[in-house]
């Protein structure tokens, strides 16, 4: 299913590690910097991916659309690295993040953002909590610094003064705001969102979605 | 009628029949399908405290999660522990007392008030009331964790899981159980001398000089060292069932309720 997958901007792609882009060979190539290669992925006797191949360029939205159940979740969580695949390769900036140890696939992902198909919020976490988990763990800044960071998450997508609040007293949409707000938060270089239009609001999404839908 | 209806209604004649008649046709493959189900629940074991034992370093990431697990173990078992830690201490002095009358000196209430309580009541108790409230509270929390994606957020933050969820607990455990144990060993003999006197004719003298006269300091620390173990084991196997669940809501029924054998398989 996912083997003529092709990549969706419709650029001529080139991986940036290619020797000729630097030297002008390519002028107007674009930076390629994840590339998925021949990815094959089974569980049991269900074959998810038979095959895929994409690459996703700098800067650029890709959407992935398929039926239910085809794999796209499956997809993101290999390019994250929960997942390892049957075969096939995932190449960010030109390196295979699923031959790496696994301390070197933690500092990539601190370049990763991802929102969950459920949202996945800490539930004995506060929202506080939850979206500056990780600046309190892997950055040094100041407490009052993350918690401006947390309001500046946290109001980009529409939600103030929920800071204090745990998941189970959000409703679905609010969850999935949050759950937006903690990927953004560490400022990451790509954001893998499962289902983006889960839980939003139809009639007036918030700044950080509208934002997210027409890049 | 059906093949399997027939199937059933045949083995039903032969005196067998449900699991019991797969058994007993196939053996071989029954017992060779169990080896090879507990060589990789071991292995996978084996793989998962290998993992703990390398994020042990990663100090940054448990330390709060630490503190906080060691207080809710704390708290949850507190309350039970002092209850339960009355009754044994009561039961064990009316019926030492009962089987002593005419045999012994009443002194050796106290005998055996210490060695009963510090080696075995002491850490038993504390290693149930564990397994019960905190064992089953650590699977199910983590087994939520689990079919709700919140261990894959976790590692799509850079997390180790293994670090943030898994150490903590089984840290916490480890101290707590033995903090547990003094407090029942504390209450149990409390307990026990207040029922001696009360029911007995033994005063307290005679209780304490029979608590003396076989007093070692083995006993307490045998019975912490045990208390080590189970905490070990308890949170270990918890943190397992739950960490490995799997298949929604019936996935982390099955891992809050088969984490309970664990003090067994310590003792």
């Amino acid at each position: 299913m996912w083997g003529g997958l092709q990549p969706v901007s419709g650029y001529r792609l080139y991986h940036h590690t290619d020797l000729r882009l630097f030297l002008g060979l390519y002028p107007f190539g674009v930076l390629v910097l994840i590339e998925l290669m021949g990815l094959v992925k089974s569980f049991g006797e269900l074959q998810v991916l038979g095959g895929v191949d994409l690459s996703i360029s700098e800067g650029k939205t890709v959407a992935i659309i398929g039926e239910s159940g085809c794999g796209k979740s499956v997809l993101l969580k290999i390019i994250i690295g929960l997942l390892k695949p049957d075969s096939g390769s995932v190449l960010l900036d030109g390196q295979d993040i699923t031959k790496i140890k696994y301390k070197e696939l933690v500092e990539i992902r601190k370049r990763f953002g991802m929102v969950f198909q459920g949202s996945a919020l800490f539930d004995s976490l506060t929202v506080d909590e939850n979206v500056g988990l990780g600046l309190r763990r892997h950055t040094r800044i100041s407490e009052e610094e993350i918690r401006k960071k947390i309001g500046w998450c946290l109001s980009h997508v529409g939600l103030e003064g929920v800071e204090d609040k745990y998941p189970a007293q959000l409703s679905g949409g609010m969850k999935k705001r949050v759950a937006f707000a903690r990927a953004i938060a560490m400022d990451p270089q790509f954001l893998l969102y499962d289902e983006p239009n889960t839980g939003l609001d139809p009639i007036t999404p918030p700044e950080g979605y509208t934002n997210l839908l027409i890049t | 009628m059906g093949g399997a209806e027939a199937n059933q209604l045949k083995g039903k004649a032969q005196g067998t029949s449900g699991p019991l008649s797969h058994i007993a046709m196939n053996p071989i493959s029954f017992i060779g399908k169990e080896v090879i189900k507990f060589s990789f629940h071991l292995g996978r074991m084996v793989k998962l405290l290998w993992e703990i034992l390398k994020a042990v370093p990663d100090f940054r990431t448990y330390s709060k999660p630490l503190a906080k697990q060691m207080l809710v173990i704390g708290n949850r078992s507190l309350t039970i522990i002092f209850f339960i830690s009355i009754l044994a201490g009561m039961t064990v002095s009316v019926q030492t007392a009962y089987n002593l009358k005419s045999y012994a000196p009443l002194y050796f209430l106290g005998s055996t008030m210490e060695k009963t309580i510090f080696l075995e009541f002491g850490p038993l108790l504390a290693a149930f009331i564990l397994v019960g409230k905190v064992g089953a509270t650590i699977a199910a929390e983590l087994g939520t964790m689990r079919v709700t994606e919140q261990i894959d957020a976790l590692e799509s933050l850079a997390f180790n899981p293994v670090s943030y969820l898994i150490l903590p607990r089984v840290v916490a455990g480890m101290i707590m159980v033995p903090v547990l144990t003094i407090f029942a060993d504390a209450v149990g003999i409390t307990a026990g001398w207040l029922t001696s006197i009360a029911k007995t004719n033994v005063t307290t003298r005679q209780f304490f000089y029979g608590f003396k006269s076989v007093y070692q300091t083995f006993d307490l620390s045998f019975g912490l060292i045990k208390a080590v173990f189970f905490g070990l084991t308890i949170t270990f196997v918890s943190c397992y069932e739950g960490y490995y669940a799997r298949q929604g809501a019936e996935g982390v029924g099955r891992a809050a309720t088969s984490q309970w054998l664990s003090p067994l398989s310590s003792y």
